[in-house]
């Protein structure tokens, strides 16, 4: 057996066991609304385009969903990137903010909800920013969804900001002094380069996480699309099928995001070498 | 000429308690000199090092360039580490180039200047290589070219071949005897090796502590290239050991 061959059997021998243990289980139970059976759930996936049910179809479901999360995930890195930056090299900056942010990280994103919804309600972001004009997506996306994945990814991405800051070896940063640079060209051609392995990592992990909280987000009332959305729709009308068929999709687009990254994150060839 | 008056560094631990590191330290070294500090661990050499390139304050005493204070680090006096600093994210040439980014430099020139002292260290065939696929004394060839390439008036270096074998340190050492030669440089270069300063000083300060101080300056007046095989070669070296060893 070539060494290929072994690999993936060693890969896909688990999954095939569990998929075939459930359709043999969902046969002898017969109860769709419990556990159905694994072709029903092809059925929905493989029509990724039909319509279900009166919400929209899988495949719109999820790019609304894609795009709640990238807005959320992009707010967080505007604000996380740059301020773990600051909170890296500047030793004040950190003493003001690290109290803070450790008292705020343990709270899990979900635990924001009800204030969020308090402070935000859930009108849509066509709604605060007129601008965007009334069309479909800009007021199916509320603000209060972007307010759940942002918390979500904010941390992590901070983070590891931080310790990719402060990894930097100190003869890195006292090289670069002694050799003129200081200032905007120390930030831009030392401390942020030499952080960006770690700063992508946390992207990585910060998307990831953000792609979790959208369920959560997408619970919340006044929602009436996503994939998150779609899982409660099928759940009150007892369609089970609907249901994994949603949960493989939010699994499958996450453990594409996270390939995506590991594979921009390699393409660094230099990370293991500091 | 760089000068040191009555230099002290002391650290204060969080508890107060003040440790001295540098004790009342002074010494003119003129322009184009090659001063070796060597010393036991501990002694003080490389926060020497450190406060003559501005990486460090002096607690009290003055430190001077040409009768101007330093104040902070910079391009006039560059550091050479023992740790590999290379950028790992910059080919060779613009590691060497980086500092001079930093001067009103256009970019060809920047090329051009690099080049040149990439050829200088001899590594002119690995301008587009990156850090990683270099072997240390390679790195070090290059940062010894990059900080050539900023035109600083004191190089300074802090054991800088000692992370590498034995026979590319005595490569190294010879190169950087013939750069010096070359380029004209005030060299202050930090080692434990007693070899290596008598192979490469005009004088040796012989340094004692913790706190840092200064025991004796040996004047080292062999002609160059030295042989360490030779029989003066070995009395300088036999010289600076019992002044080491004179200080338990």
């Amino acid at each position: 057996m070539t060494a290929h061959l072994r690999h993936w059997l060693h890969r896909l021998s688990l999954p095939v066991l569990l998929a075939f243990m459930w359709q043999v289980l969902a046969l002898w139970l017969n109860k769709a609304t419990i556990l159905p059976r694994l072709d029903d759930v092809a059925v929905v996936l493989l029509h990724p385009m039909a319509k279900i049910l009166i919400t929209g179809s899988l495949w719109e479901n999820m790019a609304i969903s894609l795009l709640r999360v990238l807005l959320g995930f992009l707010a967080a890195v505007a604000i996380a990137v740059p301020l773990g930056l600051a909170m890296g090299h500047i030793q004040w900056i950190y003493r003001i903010f690290d109290t803070a942010v450790e008292m705020l990280r343990p709270i899990p994103p979900l635990a924001w909800v009800p204030l969020i919804l308090a402070w935000m309600g859930i009108r849509g972001l066509a709604d605060w920013f007129p601008f965007l004009g009334s069309s479909m997506i800009w007021s199916s996306i509320q603000f209060s969804t972007l307010a759940i994945i942002f918390v979500g990814a904010f941390f992590p991405i901070l983070l590891n900001t931080i310790q990719g800051v402060r990894r930097i070896p100190c003869e890195y940063v006292e090289s670069a002094r002694t050799l003129g640079s200081r200032g905007l060209h120390l930030w831009f051609k030392v401390l942020i380069p030499a952080s960006v392995p770690l700063i992508l990592t946390g992207l990585r992990i910060g998307l990831g996480i953000g792609w979790m909280c959208l369920v959560a987000a997408e619970m919340m009332p006044g929602s009436s699309s996503g994939l998150g959305y779609l899982i409660w729709y099928a759940y009150e009308l007892l369609r089970a099928d609907i249901i994994v068929a949603g949960m493989v999709t939010i699994g499958l687009v996450g453990f594409c995001m996270d390939r995506a990254f590991r594979y921009f994150e390699n393409l660094l060839v230099w990370k293991n070498s500091m | 000429m760089l000068e040191l008056k009555a230099v002290h560094k002391t650290y204060s631990s969080a508890n107060g308690q003040t440790t001295g590191a540098v004790e009342d330290l002074s010494i003119s070294i003129a322009c184009n000199e090659f001063v070796c500090l060597v010393g036991r661990s501990g002694c003080g050499k490389t926060t020497t090092l450190r406060m003559i390139a501005g990486l460090e304050r002096a607690t009290r005493g003055d430190i001077l360039l040409n009768g101007t204070p330093i104040d902070g680090p910079s391009a006039q006096r560059c550091v050479v580490f023992q740790r590999y600093t290379l950028f790992p994210w910059r080919s060779i040439l613009d590691n060497v180039a980086f500092g001079l980014e930093t001067q009103r430099i256009p970019k060809s020139k920047r090329k051009e200047v690099a080049r040149h002292y990439l050829s200088v260290v001899g590594l002119a065939d690995y301008a587009d290589a990156y850090p990683s696929e270099m072997s240390g004394g390679m790195q070090q060839r290059v940062a010894v070219a990059r900080a050539l390439a900023v035109n600083p008036e004191v190089l300074l270096m802090d054991e800088p071949f000692g992370a590498l074998d034995a026979q590319t340190r005595t490569t190294l050492q010879n190169e950087l005897t013939r750069i010096w030669e070359t380029e004209r440089k005030t060299i202050v270069f930090v080692t434990h090796d007693i070899q290596e300063a008598v192979l490469l000083a005009d004088r040796i300060v012989v340094m004692q502590g913790p706190p840092g101080r200064i025991q004796t300056v040996v004047d080292c007046n062999l002609p160059r290239p030295r042989d360490k095989g030779s029989a003066t070669f070995l009395q300088q070296c036999e010289l600076v050991h019992t002044l080491l060893e004179g200080i338990n």
